[in-house]
C-alpha cells in the first residue's frame, strides 16, 4: 500500500502521521487524530459539513488530501476558540441555527472566516457568502441572522 | 402566545440544551463510534435497475469471512416482510441481500469487510456478478401497462387498490356551475438527513448480546425486527442510536443493512461498521413522493365546493418497507384530499405501483405535500373559474370553529381550531392587498409578473392505534413511554422511548418535567435513543413525539410529584394536599424542603419517612384517550416572481399562521416551522430524483440533486394561533411536518396566479424554469384537446 | 466512497515534475484538486500516480507587464477574486472568479486547473477563451504555448499530452474602449452554469462567447453578424434563432442562452439588467 507522511499543526499542536497516500484530510483528521467533529455530508464538496481551517483559509477537508497539507496549520471546529468564535457559538444557540448538529461545525467554521474580516453583510450577502453549507433542518433563517450577528457584535468589539 | 406558568416550563424559550456539544464538535454521531477492533463494511449494490441474477463471485484472494453474500447470508436472516391487512395487498419480501433478481439500482447484492473503509471497497470492486438484464418499469404508464411485471408471480404492477365514496358526487356535478378536471404530478423526492444511515454491530460473547447502533428514528422497532429476523430473544438484542444528523423519515424504515450487519456481527470476532455514503444516500435510503392526480371538483357559483373526484397513483417502487407498506402514501392521501374544507361528497380511488425505483418510504409531510398540491390547485383553478379572490373561496368553504369536532368526508374527526382565521391572519401578514396593488401596476411590457398564492391544510398528528390499524398497518403504533427518575442528590432522569435527532426533545421533555417539578431543565437528564436504558416506545415520526412522549413524562412526572408531595408531607408534617412544589422545593404553609434534601432523605434513611412505600421512580405509558389524533393546521401564503423570459421564481415574500396548539418552546416549534418550509421549497422548485427511461437514476449526487441553501429560502414570517386540542395533554399537537406541506402548493398557486394572464397552469414539481417556461409555452400554443398532463 | 489506490508525489520544483510525468504510467496532475477529488471520491477516475504540483513555489508567481498578466499554475480562484493578483480585464477576472463553487472550493481550485479539466459549464474556460488567453505548457521534450481556443477541445478533453504541464495562464490586457458583460444562469450560486454568456463590445465591434451550450466555448459568429446588421435592439426571438444557427442548441436551453446573451449586451452597454444580479 502507498503511504505517505505528513507532518501538520492541528489546533496549535503539531501532529505527524503516516497514512495510505488516498487518505483526505478529513479521514485524516477523524481516524488518525480523533478529530470527529469534521463531519462528512457527502463527500462531493458540496454539503460544506466537513469545511475546516487550513493555514486560516476555509477548505472542504473531503476535497483535500492529508499529503497536500503537509507543512499545513489546520483548525477544526474542536480547536477554534477566542472572541470570535465564542460570539458565533452565543450567536448560533440565540438565534436558533442549529437543530441536529450534523452541519454545524461546517457552519461555524464558514461564519469564523467571515466574522474575522470585519466586514457588514447585507442579508443577500450573508446567504450568498454562507451558500455553500447545507443545513436540511433550520431553514437558515437563524444561520443568517447569528452570522450577521456575530459579525456585527465582532465589529463592534473593536470600536 | 401565552406566557410560561414555569420558568422552564411549557411555553418558555429555554435555550436548547442540545446546542454545546455540537457547537463545539463533541457530538457523538455513528461514524464518530469508537469500538476497539472495528473493521469497516462496504455494500456491492446493483447498477442494473431490473435484471436477474445468476452468480456473485468474490475475488479470489479474498480472506475467508471478508466478503458476504445472500447464499451466506440466508441461513442467518431472513427477508423482512411487510404485511397489511388491506384487501388484496399484495406482498413484496425486501431482500438482505439480492437473491435471483435485482430491482433496482441501489439495492444490495453483496458486502464485503476490511479493516478500512477504503479497504472495503478495494475488495468489493473486485466482486464479479453476472446480471442479466430485463426491461424496466419506470414510471406510471410502464407500470400500468405492465411493460413488465417487478414481482414476477404477481398478474399486474399494482400493490393494492383502495377506493371509496361519501355522498353522490354524481349528482354534485350536476348542481355545479362549474366541473373542473386538473391532472397534477409530484415527482420523486430524496429524503436527504444531512447526515447519511449508518449501522455498527457488535456481539458480545461474554455478555451474550449483540448491540446494534444504528441512525435510527425508531431504535426499539430495529430492535424488535433484529430479533425476529435473527430467529433469536429479543432480550439478547440491544440497539443504540447515538446522536443523529437529521431523519426526516428516512431513518424509521426497517433497512436490509440493519437486519445483515446484526446477523454477520454474530459470527464475528470483531465490531463492523457501515456508513451510507452520499451515493448510496441517493439510491437505497428510501425515497419519496412520485405522486400523480386527477382531480375533477364541482363549485356552485357562489364558491361552495361541491364535490371531488380523485384518482391517486403513487408509484411506490420495488418493495414494500416495514412497517410503513407500499401504500401509506396512497392512503394519507385520499383521507388528506378534503382539506379543511367542508365537504360532502368525495369519490376516490388510489393505486400503490410496483416499479423498478427504489423503495419509498415516509418523508416529512407523508403524503400531504402531493395531496395538499393537487387540492390546492384545483381550489385556485375553481375560484378563477369563477371569478372569486383565491382566499376568499377558502373562506366559503373552512370548516368553522362552532363545527369542531368535524368529522371530515374522509372520516377524520377535526378537533379543534379555527381554519379560516388562518387564512386572514397570513394574509395580513404578507400584506395581501398591497402586493395585489404591486402586481396590477407592473406594465403589461415588463418581462416579469408578480403572483400571490395560498396553501391551506390540516395534518393529523400523534393518533392512536385505530388510525394505523385502519391504513393495515401490521404495528399499530399509539403509545409512548416515558421513566421518571428522582436521585439521591434530587437531579432527574427522564428515559423516553423516543429518538430525539433535531427536536430538541432532550430540551422540551425536560420543560414538561420542569412544569410539574419547577426546576431548571439543567437538572433533568433526558436519555433517549437506546432500548436497555429507555421503556419500549414507538420511535420519532408522524408529528408525534412532542405529544406523545410529551404526555406520557407529564404522566410519569404527575405521579412522581405526588410521591414527592406525600414524603415532603411526612418530613414538613404538613397534609400533602397543602403543599406545593415550587423552586426546586417542596413548599408547605411554613416550611419547605429542597428536592436534595428530600430525596437524600427518602433513599438513604426511608426509616425517615414512615409510611411511604420505596422507590422514587415512575414508568408511564401514554395513550391517547381518543385515538383519532390531533390536527394542526395551517395556511401558507407566499409571493412570487416570475421572469417571462427564463422561467425563473424568486420568492419575494413568505407567511405562514398556524396551530398546534399550545407551544412548549416558542424557538423550537419556529424551528420545526422554518425547516419544513426550506425543505417544502426544495420540493416546490428544487429537488428532483430523476430517472432515465431504462430506469438509471439520474440525480444521484449533491452535484445534480438541488438542495435549497441559504439564498433559496427568504426570512419567514410567522404567526401562531394557540387553540388547545381537547385530546391531549397540555393541549399540545403535533409540530414537525406542518412547515414541510404547503409550500408546493402555496408556490404553485402564486405562479399561476403570476401567469393568469398567459394561461400557463402549474402542475408537476418541482417547478423548474424550464417547466415553468415550458407552461407559458404550451399556453401560447393553440389549444388541443385533451387535458395537460 | 474513498479513492482508490494511488501513489502521492510532491515535487518541489518544476524540472521534478516533469521527470515524474515524463517516467510514470498512469500519472495525473494534482493542483486544488477541486475537480480531481470529488472524481477520485467517487472512483469514476482511477490514476496509478498522483502529482502533486501546488509544492512548486514557482508555480504561484504571477508576472505582469504592458501586455498583460502571467498567472502562475497554481494560483487559486481566491488570489483573483480577492484582487492579491493583478487583473488585467477591468474586474472581469475578480468578477468570474468570485461566481466558482463556493469560497471553500475557490480557496483552494486553481486557474490552471479548470482549463485541464475542460467543462465548458466552469467559468475560466469560457471566460479565458473570450480573452483570447494561452497556457504555457512544459514537458522534457520543450515547451509550447496553447491559445486557450485550442488547449479545450472537448467534455474533459484537451490538447495537453500526457507529459505536458502547464505552468502558466497568460492573460492579455482587455484593449482600451472595451467594455465587458459577463451573465452566468445557473440553478444556484455556486453551481455549474446552464449558460454562461461573455460579451465584449468595442466601438464597431462587439465579440459573443458562449460557454454549456456545447462541449467547449464557442464563438457566436452567427450572432455576431446578425447583431452588426441590425439597428436597435434585436428580439429575443431573432437572438435564439441565431444562437441556435451558432450552438445547435434550441427550445429551453436555447431561449436560456438568448436571454444570457442578451443580459450580457445590455451589461457590456451599461443598461440596467433586470435579475442579472439573481444569476451573476
Amino acid at each position: 500500500m502507498s503511504e505517505i507522511t505528513v507532518e501538520l499543526t492541528v489546533n496549535r499542536r503539531a501532529r505527524t502521521a503516516t497514512v495510505p497516500a488516498r487518505t483526505t484530510l478529513a479521514d485524516l483528521l477523524r481516524d488518525s487524530f480523533g478529530l470527529t467533529g469534521t463531519h462528512l455530508g457527502c463527500e462531493q464538496g458540496v454539503c460544506g459539513a466537513c469545511t475546516v481551517l487550513l493555514d486560516e483559509l476555509p477548505v472542504r477537508a473531503c476535497l483535500t488530501l492529508a499529503a497536500s497539507c503537509q507543512g499545513s496549520e489546520v483548525v477544526t471546529i474542536e480547536g477554534l476558540d477566542g472572541p470570535d468564535a465564542e460570539r458565533i457559538r452565543a450567536a448560533f444557540s440565540r438565534e436558533g441555527a442549529l437543530q441536529c448538529g450534523f452541519c454545524t461545525p461546517g457552519m461555524v467554521l464558514s461564519c469564523y472566516e467571515l466574522a474575522r474580516r470585519r466586514q457588514v453583510l447585507t442579508r443577500d450577502e450573508a446567504c450568498m457568502a454562507m451558500s455553500g453549507n447545507i443545513c436540511r433542518c433550520t431553514g437558515y433563517n437563524g444561520i443568517i441572522r447569528a452570522v450577521r450577528s456575530a459579525i456585527a457584535e465582532g465589529i463592534e468589539s473593536e470600536s | 402566545m401565552r406566557s410560561a406558568h414555569r420558568r422552564h416550563g411549557i411555553g418558555a424559550r429555554v435555550p436548547r440544551r442540545e446546542d454545546a456539544r455540537h457547537l463545539s464538535g463533541n457530538g457523538s454521531f455513528l461514524a464518530d463510534l469508537r469500538l476497539p477492533g472495528l473493521r469497516e463494511v462496504a455494500f456491492l449494490r446493483s447498477e442494473v435497475p431490473h435484471g436477474r441474477l445468476s452468480a456473485v463471485r468474490p475475488p479470489a484472494d479474498a480472506e475467508p469471512g471478508s466478503v458476504w453474500t445472500a447464499t451466506e447470508l440466508a441461513p442467518l436472516a431472513q427477508p423482512l416482510t411487510a404485511t397489511s391487512t388491506l384487501d388484496g395487498f399484495r406482498e413484496a419480501p425486501l431482500p438482505n441481500l439480492a437473491m435471483d433478481k435485482v430491482r433496482y439500482v441501489g439495492e444490495p447484492i453483496a458486502l464485503a469487510i476490511a479493516p478500512s473503509r477504503a479497504e472495503a471497497e478495494d475488495l468489493v470492486a473486485g466482486i464479479a456478478v453476472d446480471i442479466e438484464p430485463l426491461t424496466a418499469v419506470v414510471d406510471f404508464s410502464d407500470a400500468l401497462e405492465a411493460k413488465a411485471l417487478v414481482h414476477e408471480d404477481w398478474p399486474d404492477n399494482v400493490f393494492a387498490t383502495t377506493g371509496g365514496a361519501v355522498g353522490d358526487v354524481d349528482a354534485a356535478a350536476r348542481a355545479a356551475a362549474v366541473s373542473i378536471t386538473r391532472e397534477y404530478t409530484m415527482h420523486r423526492q430524496a429524503v436527504v438527513p444531512l447526515e447519511p444511515r449508518g449501522v455498527a454491530a457488535h456481539y458480545d460473547r461474554s455478555a451474550d448480546q449483540l448491540t446494534v447502533w444504528s441512525s435510527t428514528q425508531t431504535p426499539h422497532m430495529i430492535r424488535d425486527m433484529i430479533a425476529l429476523q435473527l430467529g433469536i430473544e429479543g432480550r439478547r438484542v440491544r440497539v443504540i442510536a447515538p446522536d443523529m444528523g437529521g431523519g426526516f423519515g428516512a431513518k424509521c424504515s426497517v433497512y436490509p443493512e440493519e437486519i445483515t450487519l446484526a446477523a454477520i456481527a454474530m459470527r464475528c470476532e470483531y465490531p463492523i461498521r457501515w456508513i451510507e455514503d452520499r451515493w448510496e444516500g441517493m439510491v437505497a435510503s428510501t425515497q419519496a413522493r412520485d405522486h400523480h392526480y386527477r382531480i375533477t371538483a364541482h363549485a356552485a357559483a357562489d364558491g361552495e365546493l361541491l364535490g371531488v373526484d380523485a384518482e391517486i397513483l403513487v408509484n411506490s417502487g420495488a418493495y414494500s418497507v416495514h412497517p410503513w407498506t407500499a401504500t401509506m402514501d396512497a392512503t394519507m392521501s385520499s383521507a388528506m384530499i378534503p382539506g379543511p374544507y367542508r365537504l360532502a361528497d368525495y369519490r376516490f380511488r388510489t393505486r400503490s405501483l410496483a416499479s423498478n425505483k427504489t423503495p419509498s418510504g415516509p418523508y416529512r409531510g407523508v403524503a400531504r405535500p402531493g395531496a395538499c398540491f393537487a387540492i390546492e390547485r384545483t381550489i385556485d383553478d375553481l375560484a378563477h373559474e369563477l371569478g372569486i379572490e383565491p382566499k376568499d373561496m377558502r373562506l366559503r368553504n373552512m370548516v368553522a370553529p362552532a363545527q369542531m369536532p368535524y368529522r371530515s368526508v374522509a372520516g377524520k374527526v377535526y378537533d379543534s381550531g379555527d381554519y379560516a382565521e388562518a387564512v386572514r391572519r397570513v394574509a395580513e401578514l404578507i400584506g395581501h392587498e398591497q402586493w395585489r396593488e404591486r402586481q396590477l401596476a407592473i406594465p403589461r411590457a415588463a418581462r416579469h409578473r408578480i403572483g400571490i398564492g395560498y396553501g391551506s391544510f390540516t395534518e393529523q398528528t400523534a393518533h392512536g392505534c385505530i388510525e394505523w390499524a385502519s391504513r393495515g398497518l401490521a404495528i399499530t403504533i399509539g403509545t409512548e413511554s416515558a421513566r421518571l427518575a428522582m436521585d439521591s442528590t434530587g437531579t432527574f432522569t427522564l428515559a423516553v422511548g423516543i429518538k430525539s435527532h433535531g427536536q430538541s426533545s432532550e430540551t422540551t421533555l425536560a420543560q414538561v418535567v420542569s412544569e410539574v417539578f419547577d426546576v431548571d431543565v439543567e437538572r433533568v437528564t433526558v436519555v433517549h435513543g437506546d432500548t436497555d436504558r429507555t421503556p419500549r416506545g414507538d420511535g420519532t415520526f408522524a408529528s408525534r413525539s412532542m405529544v406523545m412522549a410529551g404526555g406520557a413524562t407529564f404522566g410519569a412526572a404527575r405521579r412522581l410529584a405526588d410521591k414527592v408531595l406525600e414524603i415532603g408531607s411526612v418530613l414538613l408534617g404538613e397534609p400533602a394536599g397543602e403543599l406545593e412544589l415550587r423552586d426546586g422545593a417542596v413548599h408547605g404553609r411554613t416550611n419547605s424542603i429542597g428536592f436534595a434534601r428530600l430525596a437524600k432523605e427518602f433513599l438513604f434513611t426511608p426509616d425517615h419517612v414512615p409510611g411511604v412505600a420505596p422507590g422514587l421512580e415512575v414508568t408511564h405509558y401514554y395513550r391517547p384517550e381518543v385515538q383519532t389524533g390531533a390536527f394542526t393546521y395551517a395556511t401558507h401564503a407566499v409571493v412570487v416572481d416570475v421572469d417571462l423570459d427564463t422561467g425563473d421564481v424568486r420568492l419575494l415574500d413568505y407567511g405562514i399562521v398556524e396551530d398546534c396548539g399550545t407551544v412548549v418552546n416558542p424557538q423550537v416549534v419556529d424551528g420545526q416551522i422554518i425547516g419544513g418550509i426550506a425543505q417544502g421549497i426544495g420540493t416546490a422548485l428544487l429537488e428532483e430524483l430523476e430517472y432515465d427511461p431504462e430506469g438509471q437514476p439520474k440525480s444521484t449526487s449533491f452535484l445534480d440533486y438541488l438542495l435549497p441553501g441559504a439564498c433559496e429560502v427568504p426570512e419567514i414570517k410567522i404567526g401562531h394561533l394557540e387553540t388547545p386540542s381537547p385530546n391531549t395533554v397540555f393541549g399540545m399537537k403535533g409540530a414537525g411536518e406542518g412547515g414541510a406541506i404547503a409550500p408546493p402548493a402555496a408556490i404553485g398557486n402564486a405562479i399561476t396566479d403570476a401567469l393568469r394572464e398567459t394561461g400557463a397552469s402549474i402542475s408537476e414539481t418541482p417547478m423548474t424554469p424550464r417547466r415553468v417556461w415550458a407552461s407559458m409555452q404550451a399556453a401560447a400554443e393553440p389549444r388541443t384537446v385533451g387535458v395537460a398532463g | 466512497m474513498k479513492p482508490a489506490e494511488f501513489a502521492y508525489h510532491r515535487p518541489d520544483s518544476v524540472e521534478e515534475a516533469l521527470g515524474l510525468l515524463g517516467e510514470l504510467e498512469e500519472a495525473k496532475v494534482l493542483g486544488g484538486g477541486q475537480s480531481l477529488l470529488p472524481i477520485l471520491n467517487m472512483r469514476l477516475a482511477a490514476p496509478a500516480h498522483l502529482i502533486d504540483i501546488t509544492g512548486i513555489r514557482a508555480l504561484r508567481r504571477f508576472e505582469e507587464d504592458d501586455s498583460g498578466v502571467r498567472y502562475g499554475a497554481v494560483t487559486t480562484h481566491m488570489m483573483i477574486e480577492d484582487g492579491l493578483v493583478p487583473d488585467p480585464a477591468r474586474g472581469l477576472l475578480p468578477h468570474a472568479a468570485a461566481g466558482i463553487g463556493y469560497r471553500a472550493v475557490r480557496n483552494r481550485g486553481t486557474i490552471a486547473g479548470s482549463l485541464a479539466h475542460s467543462d465548458s459549464s466552469a467559468e475560466w474556460p469560457t471566460v479565458l477563451s473570450a480573452l483570447d488567453a494561452a497556457v504555457h505548457v512544459r514537458s522534457n521534450r520543450g515547451d509550447r504555448r496553447i491559445p486557450v481556443r485550442e488547449l479545450l477541445l472537448g467534455f474533459f478533453t484537451t490538447a495537453l499530452a500526457e507529459d505536458e504541464l502547464i505552468t502558466a495562464v497568460e492573460v492579455p490586457r482587455l484593449r482600451e474602449g472595451t467594455r465587458w458583460g459577463m451573465v452566468k444562469m445557473a440553478r444556484k450560486p455556486g453551481e455549474f452554469a446552464e449558460s454562461l454568456a461573455i460579451t465584449l463590445v468595442r466601438p464597431g465591434e462587439t465579440e459573443i462567447w458562449l460557454g454549456a451550450a456545447r462541449d467547449v466555448p464557442v464563438r457566436l459568429a452567427e450572432t455576431e453578424t446578425v447583431l452588426a446588421g441590425s439597428i436597435g435592439p434585436i428580439a429575443l426571438e431573432q437572438l435564439a434563432e441565431a444562437i441556435g444557427a451558432d450552438t445547435g442548441s434550441s427550445g429551453y436551453e436555447r431561449q436560456r442562452h438568448a436571454v444570457a446573451v442578451r443580459r450580457a449586451l445590455e451589461t457590456a452597454r451599461g443598461e440596467t439588467v433586470r435579475g442579472a444580479e439573481v444569476h451573476v
